[in-house]
């Protein structure tokens, strides 16, 4: 009997060790599936010689320490308020990041695309966790802001929240505003990653920061590295993380430097590129 | 006398005083005879010792004298029995409601002492808790504290109260009421994810399948440390029983820590549920004439208060037992006796003959304890089943990463969370694969306590296991626990602890450490570790840490620990100067190791922990500290750090010695990062003239100097401040200063007017120093390289940057690989090689604004446009001398310099003469004594005025060139030049 095909086998217990959704890199190397492939799109076309240059990123995350000298420059922050009636209001706010989490993937998207224009958009309020209507708030707020890329390393559990944060994610889709979102760490449903209309992104535990792998088994559609990165930390110096909050950044950061070269690439041909650039990708002959 | 984890409870009477005032002496006598009766019992009855009687109350203590693990269990316990019980004391002439308690219990930590005359006594806050809950508590009401509430969460049924403003509490404590225990019978622990096992669970599955095969019995004893998921296990597998077929009648029961003696543990409990099934009762009754059921009723009944023992003997027992589950073990029966650890000898006597007679009836007997019962009593070998043993370790790391992962996905209230997992990996690392452990702390965390807080019920867990201990063992692991969280045999002989074999083999098996290699070991989890180090007495910590600190190893650790242990113990002690001193110095000197070798996080903790020691009587010592912390944060990058660590103690203590030295870093970090007029050198000169003896705060305002003439282009003063330096770091034997000065005496060297073979052969001393140090010879061989190329020794220079290259690749040393580029660029320029030179300063320019360097970036850019002119003038070229001259401001002399000589030749190349960008050449010449870069930039004019057809002024800029290249002895651009003119 032949395997099924990636798309359509039960959902592969997860990698010891690794975060939920994430996979070994030897693995994924050497997983095999058909393609139908553009043959002159390769890195080389996407992204050589790119530096992110006129591309806008926002973090939508805890913050960015604008201070940090592998992070800096901050373009803009904001950060999400209650209003008196408790309803969430955008404020713009110093770059500032108490957590940490916010400056770790700015960090990292600014080693990838030294001159992306990063921007930061604080809803986790409470240190890495905050409240569904910041997030709504925040993100709606980025999309109409006409960031090129949202970088989410966050995701929510409340099913409630699903309707509404995929209507953002279609809006965002439809503005060519691409949102690279981390899969969750543990194998449980949460949003929005796993919506079609985002680039969703688990980890590899391989050290190199370009190399990513295309997954033909949805719902992630890439693996990319997040496993012991030494990230920024706030106040300066580096630290070594974990978590699938990693590998995001590594997308958006690549896909900053595809988009600076390639700035007409509506969300669904970045998608496409990036598939075509895959570490796994096989050539047809 | 020990720090320990207590449960403290009070009780006391409602109504005293107007029971007092309407009943007569006598009766009240009588009446406070039969409380305090019940009181007692109940205390005695549930392990606890009464401390006092304090007129109608009463403070009872539970974990005092040995640890439980249940001990805020048993005193709720015992404050829900006294409460029963006094409600139902009758006392005529008093209103129905009758008499009634108000109980309190707080559990904490409290130190417990021992005297002849006082008895037991307990000393800490939780006592006064526990008494002021007592009396907040309205009748009938046992009110606990959150500690309480813990301990005691998966066995009880508590409510929570409002806060409550507490006499002698700053702060309203949160307090619940106890409302009942929960359902013995329930699972203890409900919904913790069961994760791997799977061959242990398989393994008790097919031990079930074979008694049914084959209708004899089998016997399994499950074996592991406490948490470590040993009941999951067996409930799991029972679970998958209930699915064979056919289906097993299942029978389980598990002992109590602490159970009145002779009761057999939970023997009555299973007999009972065997005896629920009618026909085994029926078939039962027939037996003897109905002498089995007989017995088991008197088995039944608790030993009376006298101790009066007249019912049956162990063997009628153990022959009525053995009867009745005979009759049951017509059809398949599985047998689960857990917490086995805790089992009377008789108890075990009877399940070991149990399992050898009924050898022939499927049975399956599982019996579940923690390693110290490897076995049941002696029996004849011949006679029963062989028992299988089922060891039960730590989780693997993946499978606990699963099981912290799910525990947290459960707890998390937040709607959206960072998909980071910092909190995951540190617990996974803490709780070793301990499942419980796993539970508590993710518990801990959702409570809103930090992961470095030890959850009460673990405390209570380990200081049981610590309490069963022979005392030899407990000897051995305190030592070891004031050691470290690892430890030798050999650091366990030189504090003199008997460290046989067998104890830290008994220690390992009983999964309290874990051997790591022969003679080392490590604490099995490290709230094991905190654990018994916590219960030990401060004083006994303090000698202890003292006697460690004369070791070689971990001193600065000991000396840190005895110094805060001191503070706390005695802050007036005369010592204490003296041992904190030690203690600066000994982290000082560990954390200059680390930074050294680079190993700057462990230098940063080092530092800033010698920082933390209060400041003795030297203060050199702690200006060394605050410098040596200043300049590991620096490197790494994080320059708002750097100033913060000694801008501190400048605010501490402005005008002292090390007030000044701070000053002095201050001042070298302000010059580093471009902003050298916010300096006042003669300030600081003048602030230390009267402190000749201060020898690091001379050394450092020396390289201060240095670092100021660098930036001014003035480097024969640059190298002879660093010689100053370097004399005094040398006359102090300070190592670290030593090495910085030396590199930096070498990079110096590169443009100063000392003569090239002089330099040479003082980079070829630095280089045989530095040898062992890849990473501190990357420099001194750029520089060797460069002076080489320019004594016209090529191949010897390309020979060090390629062993400069090498180290960088095998080191991923990112800025080296950037100086490397430069010396790459500075060779090929000498040699004439101009596009190879371009691409390599290029390249370098791009590393330094990577890395946010920019004065310095756009001066290698200058470079790199200089090279271009020299081997084509192009448009590109043209644009970009545009562009950098317009940053000019941003730029240091040197890339000033090179940019306008560059400019003279672009402007000449158009054909216009290039007087003015050689006016500014000249006049920003006057301000450097750099001989290479005059012969270099004199040399670009020369050629730009012969383009502009001023042969006479050509001349004249090229005889000045090789006159300076001359002077210092750089041959080979010196002979080019010659050549060219």
């Amino acid at each position: 009997m032949t395997a099924p095909l990636p798309w359509r086998r039960e959902r592969r217990a997860h990698f010891p060790g690794l975060p939920a959704w994430s996979v070994r890199a030897a693995m994924a190397k050497d997983e095999s599936f058909e393609v139908s492939a553009f043959p002159e799109i390769d890195a080389r076309w996407a992204w050589e010689g790119a530096d992110g240059g006129g591309v806008r990123v926002c973090v939508v995350d805890s913050g960015i320490d604008g201070s940090h000298a592998l992070v800096a420059p901050v373009a803009q922050s904001w950060q999400v308020v209650a209003d008196d009636r408790g309803w969430p209001r955008i404020e713009p706010c110093e770059p500032r990041d108490l957590a940490g989490h916010g400056t770790a993937c700015a960090g990292i998207i600014r080693a990838i695309a030294p001159e992306a224009e990063v921007s930061s958009m604080r809803v986790l309020t409470d240190g890495k966790s905050g409240t569904g209507a910041a997030l709504i708030a925040g993100l709606e707020y980025a999309i109409e802001h006409g960031f090129d890329i949202i970088n989410m390393s966050l995701s929510t559990t409340r099913p409630e929240l699903r309707l509404r944060l995929s209507e953002l994610a279609d809006r965002a889709y439809f503005r060519r505003c691409v949102l690279v979102v981390s899969a969750h760490n543990l194998p449980v449903e949460s949003y929005p990653w796993n919506f079609s209309s985002v680039i969703s992104v688990a980890s590899h535990d391989q050290d190199d920061p370009l190399t990513y792998f295309y997954n033909p088994a949805p719902p992630v559609d890439f693996h990319a590295r997040g496993a012991r990165v030494l990230v920024a930390r706030p106040g300066g110096g580096v630290v070594r993380s974990t978590g699938n909050s990693f590998a995001a950044p590594h997308i958006t950061g690549i896909g900053a430097l595809t988009l600076s070269k390639h700035p007409w690439l509506t969300p669904f041909q970045l998608k496409s590129v990036l598939y075509h650039c895959a570490a796994n990708f096989g050539r047809v002959p | 006398m020990s720090r320990r984890l207590v449960a403290v409870l009070f009780i006391d009477l409602v109504g005293w005083t107007s029971l007092a005032e309407r009943l007569d002496a006598e009766p009240l006598q009588q009446f406070l005879e039969r409380y305090y009766d019940i009181c007692v019992t109940a205390v005695d009855r549930h392990g606890g010792i009464v401390e006092k009687f304090i007129g109608d109350a009463i403070m009872a203590v539970f974990g005092a004298e040995w640890s439980g693990e249940d001990d805020g269990l048993r005193a709720l316990r015992a404050a829900l029995q006294t409460r029963s019980e006094v409600s139902r004391l009758a006392v005529s002439g008093l209103d129905p409601a009758g008499p009634g308690v108000h109980c309190g219990i707080a559990a904490g930590e409290a130190l417990v002492t021992r005297s002849a005359h006082a008895g037991v006594r307990i000393v800490g806050d939780v006592v006064n808790l526990a008494a002021r809950l007592q009396s907040a508590a309205q009748r009938d009401e046992i009110l606990l504290n959150e500690v309480m509430v813990r301990l005691v969460r998966s066995h009880a049924v508590v409510a929570p109260m409002p806060p409550m403003k507490l006499k002698g509490k700053r702060e309203p404590v949160p307090v619940w009421r106890a409302v009942e225990l929960a359902d013995a019978s329930a699972p203890v622990r409900t919904g913790v994810p069961f994760v791997d096992r799977e061959a242990e669970r398989t393994g008790l599955v097919e031990a079930y399948r074979a008694v049914t095969s084959t209708g004899r019995a089998q016997a399994l004893m499950v074996l592991g440390p406490p948490g470590i998921g040993k009941t999951g296990l067996v409930h799991e597998a029972v679970e998958r029983l209930l699915g064979e077929t056919p289906t097993p009648l299942l029978i389980s029961g598990a002992c109590q820590s602490f159970a009145a003696t002779g009761s057999y543990g939970p023997l009555g409990q299973m007999l009972d549920a065997l005896l629920s099934h009618a026909d085994v009762a029926r078939q039962a009754a027939t037996i003897r004439g109905g002498r089995v059921l007989e017995v088991l009723a008197q088995l039944r009944t608790p030993t009376t208060a006298d101790g009066e023992a007249s019912g049956p003997g162990t063997e009628e027992i153990s022959w009525a037992v053995r009867e009745l589950l005979a009759c049951a073990a017509t059809d398949p029966l599985a047998l689960v006796w857990e917490d086995l650890q805790w089992a009377e000898p008789a108890l075990l006597g009877i399940i070991a003959d149990l399992a050898d007679r009924l050898l022939d009836h499927p049975v399956l007997m599982i019996c579940v304890a923690r390693q110290e019962l490897r076995e049941l009593p002696p029996r004849n070998p011949n006679d029963g089943p062989d028992w299988q043993t089922v060891h039960i370790g730590p989780l693997g790391r993946p499978h606990t990463l699963d099981l912290v992962g799910s525990l947290m996905a459960r707890g998390q209230p937040a709607e959206v969370v960072a998909h980071d997992m910092d909190v995951v990996d540190r617990i996974v690392d803490d709780c070793a694969g301990n499942p419980l452990f796993a539970e508590l702390m993710v518990e801990t965390l959702a409570l809103g306590y930090s992961l470095g807080d030890v959850p009460p019920s673990i405390t209570a867990l380990v200081g049981a296991m610590v309490d069963r201990l022979p005392p030899a063992a407990t000897r051995v692991l305190e030592v070891a626990s004031v050691i470290g969280t690892t430890f030798t045999r050999e650091q366990l002989a030189t504090m003199a602890v008997e460290s046989a074999e067998g104890v830290l083999d008994d220690l390992v098996r009983r999964n309290l450490i874990a051997c790591a290699r022969p003679g080392e070991y490590r604490f099995a989890q490290q709230p094991v570790h905190d654990v018994v180090y916590g219960r030990l007495d401060k004083r006994q910590r303090l000698d202890w840490h003292r006697e460690l600190a004369r070791q070689p190893v971990n001193r600065a650790f000991h000396l840190e620990a005895a110094v805060h242990l001191l503070r706390v113990l005695a802050p007036d002690d005369p010592e204490l100067p003296e041992l904190a001193q030690r203690a600066t110095s000994a982290l000082l000197s560990d954390g200059t190791t680390a930074l050294r070798r680079r190993n700057l996080p462990a230098a940063i903790g080092l530092l800033r922990r010698a920082q933390d020691v209060p400041p003795g009587a030297n203060e050199a010592a702690h200006a060394l500290v605050a410098v040596r912390l200043s300049d590991a944060l620096l490197l790494g990058g994080d320059l708002a750090g750097a100033r913060a660590a000694v801008e501190r103690v400048i605010e501490e203590s402005p005008g002292s010695r090390a007030g000044v030295a701070c000053r002095i870093q201050l001042g070298l970090l302000a010059v580093r990062s471009g902003q050298d007029g916010e300096v006042s050198v003669a300030e600081l000169t003048e602030d230390l003239r009267h402190e000749e003896a201060d020898q690091l705060s001379w050394c450092r305002l020396d390289q201060l100097h240095m670092l100021r003439y660098l930036a001014q282009g003035r480097f024969l003063a640059a190298e002879q401040s660093a010689r100053a330096a370097l004399r005094r770091a040398e006359e102090m034997n300070d190592g670290y200063e030593r090495d910085r000065l030396l590199a930096a005496l070498c990079e110096v060297g590169q443009w100063s007017p000392t003569p090239i073979p002089q330099k040479l052969a003082f980079c070829g001393e630095v280089a045989t120093r530095f040898a062992g140090d890849r990473c501190l010879l990357v420099p001194v061989l750029v520089a060797q390289a460069r002076l080489l190329a320019l004594a016209g020794r090529l191949d010897a220079a390309a020979e060090a940057l390629a062993q400069a290259h090498q180290s960088v690749m095998d080191l991923r040393l990112t800025m080296a690989a950037v100086l490397v580029e430069q010396g790459y660029g500075a060779v090929a320029a000498v040699a004439g090689e101009h596009e190879r030179a371009e691409r390599h300063y290029r390249s370098a320019a791009q590393g330094l604004e990577d890395a946010g360097h920019r004065p310095a970036a756009l001066a290698v850019r200058a470079l790199a446009v200089r090279e271009r002119v020299r081997w084509r003038c192009d448009d590109r070229a043209v644009v970009e001398i545009g562009a950098l001259r317009d940053q000019a401001a941003a730029m240091d002399l040197h890339g000033r310099l090179v940019a306008a000589a560059a400019a003279a030749r672009v402007v000449a190349e158009s054909g216009q003469p290039p007087d003015d960008e050689a006016d500014e050449v000249l006049r920003l010449l006057a301000r450097t004594d750099d001989p290479c870069l005059r012969g270099d930039v004199l040399t670009d004019l020369a050629l730009a005025h012969r383009r502009a057809g001023d042969g006479d002024r050509a001349r004249r800029m090229a005889q000045a060139a090789a006159d300076s290249y001359a002077a210092v002895g750089a041959s080979l651009p010196g002979s080019g030049i010659r050549e060219r003119s």
